[in-house]
């Protein structure tokens, strides 16, 4: 029973990251699945879908066509609407239902791919995985069929990598962070994937440094790195202490070529718990360590974690009474979470700071999300280390 | 790394064939890997001189996302390495997304790059029955097919069904059908027969296996022939056909 849900809901899953990468680009996004996968993602994890029109299509399986093992039915389905929308690229991907019956993803895009000349791509998308599993995939696979190696270096040049709306919404978050390093002479080639196309992927190899924003970046960057020799930077900028911190460190990244994650120092398990995302739980560890002199943060990860990003103590979370062990465990006087998470703390005395976060929560708080750049979040650090502003 | 896998109707010879070739190579100095994809988990039975060892499925099941690759993959004669993919209970579960699951264990644990064997033999329960069944042959695992059968004809409808399945992946990449082994059964005409499906398939026989009680001898003995009876004529075809096997 440790794993049932009282509180919380299931957060976002590997389909929702593949399709939100693929958002901003020219091609046709397929999900082969019984029509409740698709509908999930428009509905609960694309703050951009309302307003916007883009060619996601689910398949209708049905239990006929699982049972035979139709797979020409979707091919033919997938071929018939790529005649008539023209995109530039095809992604198939998986849900639990093809996932239980074995449907290969991969050859049936290979099929497809064969009969429309159309770059196609297979994702193993299970639904049973987190989010961030499938935006790194997507990256990953992009980079690698359209990043060609070019001769050519783009001094200055950076990309971003992890940027989606599951972890930064559609606020103004992924233009301030493509200003931030524009703004101090570099850049932006590529913004892996928010506000990018595929000449921008093309071009991402001749960047000089990679910005890597979230977890979920960490695959790509570890490829760049040892497909093209560019070296990283794993932060998240926030604030303006922060900010500024992780463009020096692009700076210094330019001169050395060496990879750099940005840890606090000094840091111990401490009263604060921050739940989320690994990378931007870290980055804000890191300014309240800076800024504000607070060292006793400790780090849940909701999505699973990352060991090369992680403090040793560190928590993975495995599930929602996970959490609640760690509230009722005495240890923690602040939470840094999801709102969704504050009626977890009951009558406890732990100071609660909200920060939504779309992968959890969904469309209830999306638009009232935190810019991550700016005062506003410096606000809420000194919010969070008690003092006054 | 060669990988190669061997299909045919049920009880035909799989195991009996893939482990003696896979007897053989090792002997000829190739590092060999055999996974049984079978829910029976027999297929290593020999190499493993009758001890039955745990299956991935059995270590999933047991250990949850915790099995390591030492629980899963074990030495048998001569150094070949012995896995078994395992399956449900007879009569419920679902054995196709059985080994679907334990593909995708090896995968996860580095099997291939850690082990690194030479060759890699998927012995492959019967028919292509569903999805499960021709997970080996998918892009990444096998490149080549092998068919066992005999001149019997539900042997050779089964291996025609095989060679349709293998030949219908073909746009997605998978691998390629590569020949016939003649499993005899010492029925009249056997040879032609199966020449004639070999040719029907566009495809040839690439070794010749006559029926032997040696066979049984050496199962008796919880061996391959090739292990057990070395010197045998037996053993030479087993040796003749891995030499085959290899140039193809
Ligand atoms: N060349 C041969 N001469 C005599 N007996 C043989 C020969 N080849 C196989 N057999 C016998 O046939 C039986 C079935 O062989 P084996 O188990 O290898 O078949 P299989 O195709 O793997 O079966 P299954 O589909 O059940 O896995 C064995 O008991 C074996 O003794
Ligand atoms: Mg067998």
């Amino acid at each position: 029973m440790s794993q049932l849900c009282v509180y919380l809901p299931p957060f976002s899953s590997d389909y929702s990251g593949v399709c939100t990468c693929l958002f901003d680009l020219n091609g046709m996004v397929v999900i082969h699945d019984a029509s409740c996968c698709c509908a999930n993602y428009v509905s609960y994890d694309e703050p951009r879908w309302f307003g916007n029109k883009r060619p996601i299509y689910c398949s209708a399986l049905r239990e006929i066509d699982a049972i035979l093992g139709d797979d020409e039915k979707f091919i033919r389905k997938v071929i018939s609407a790529c005649d008539s929308m023209k995109p530039e690229f095809i992604a198939v991907l998986g849900s639990p239902v093809p996932t239980i019956i074995g449907s290969d993803m991969n050859g049936i895009a290979q099929e497809i791919e064969g009969k429309t000349g159309v770059p196609t791509f297979g994702f193993s998308t299970t639904g049973f995985r987190y989010y961030n599993r499938g935006v790194a995939e997507a990256m990953v696979k992009f980079a690698k069929y359209y990043g060609g190696k070019s001769s050519q270096q783009n001094p200055g040049g950076v990309n971003i990598l992890g940027l989606t709306v599951l972890d930064f919404s559609d606020n103004s978050n992924a233009a301030d962070i493509r200003n931030l390093f524009e703004g101090n002479g570099f850049e932006v080639i590529c913004s892996f994937m928010m506000g990018c196309n595929l000449m921008d992927i093309q071009r991402s190899t001749q960047a000089e440094v990679n910005i890597v924003v979230s977890q979920s970046g960490m695959a790509l960057a570890a490829f760049m790195e040892k497909e093209w020799g560019i070296p990283y930077v794993a932060a998240t900028p926030l604030g303006n202490e922060g900010s500024e911190a992780v463009v020096r460190t692009v700076r210094q990244v330019c001169e050395d070529h060496k990879s750099r994650v940005l840890h606090g120092e000094g840091l111990h398990d401490g009263e604060v718990l921050i739940l989320g995302e690994q990378m931007i739980a870290n980055s804000l560890r890191n300014s309240l360590a800076q800024s504000y002199g607070i060292k006793g943060v400790t780090v849940g990860c909701l999505f699973g974690m990352d060991k090369a990003l992680a403090q040793d103590f560190d928590i993975d979370i495995r599930d929602e009474r996970h959490i609640r062990d760690l509230i009722t465990s005495g240890k923690y006087s602040k939470l840094v979470a999801d709102p969704l998470m504050k009626v977890m703390l009951k009558d406890r005395d732990i100071s609660f700071f909200p920060l939504p976060h779309v992968a959890v929560s969904s469309k209830l708080y999306w638009h009232r999300y935190k810019t991550f750049i700016g005062d506003k979040m410096e606000a809420f650090l000194a919010q969070i280390a008690g003092i006054p502003m | 790394m060669k990988k190669i896998a061997i299909y045919g109707k049920g009880g035909i010879g799989k195991s009996t064939i893939t482990a003696n070739l896979s007897a053989a190579l090792s002997k000829k100095g190739y590092k060999v890997m055999q996974i049984g994809c079978d829910p029976k988990s027999d297929s290593t039975k020999a190499l493993m001189h009758g001890v039955k060892i745990p299956t991935v499925l059995d270590q999933i099941k047991k250990n949850g996302k915790k099995v390591t690759l030492k629980e899963i993959v074990f030495e048998g004669y001569n150094g070949v390495l012995c896995a078994e993919a395992g399956g449900p209970t007879p009569g419920i579960g679902c054995a196709g997304r059985g080994i679907i699951t334990a593909f995708e264990k090896l995968e996860e644990l580095g099997a291939y790059e850690i082990l690194k064997p030479d060759l890699v033999f998927y012995d492959v329960l019967g028919d292509v029955v569903c999805g499960g069944f021709a997970m080996p042959i998918r892009n990444g695992y096998a490149d080549q097919v092998f068919i066992v059968t005999s001149g019997e004809m539900m042997a050779m409808y089964a291996a025609s069904n095989i060679v349709a399945a293998i030949e219908g992946f073909g746009k997605r990449g998978y691998a390629k059908y590569c020949g016939l082994i003649l499993n005899s059964r010492d029925i009249e005409n056997e040879y032609e027969l199966v020449s004639k499906l070999a040719r029907e398939t566009k495809g040839q026989i690439i070794g010749v296996i006559p029926r032997n009680i040696s066979v049984q001898n050496a199962e008796r003995l919880n061996q391959t022939v090739v292990e057990a009876f070395p010197d045998s004529e037996m053993a030479i075809c087993y040796r003749d056909l891995a030499d085959k096997v290899m140039e193809v």
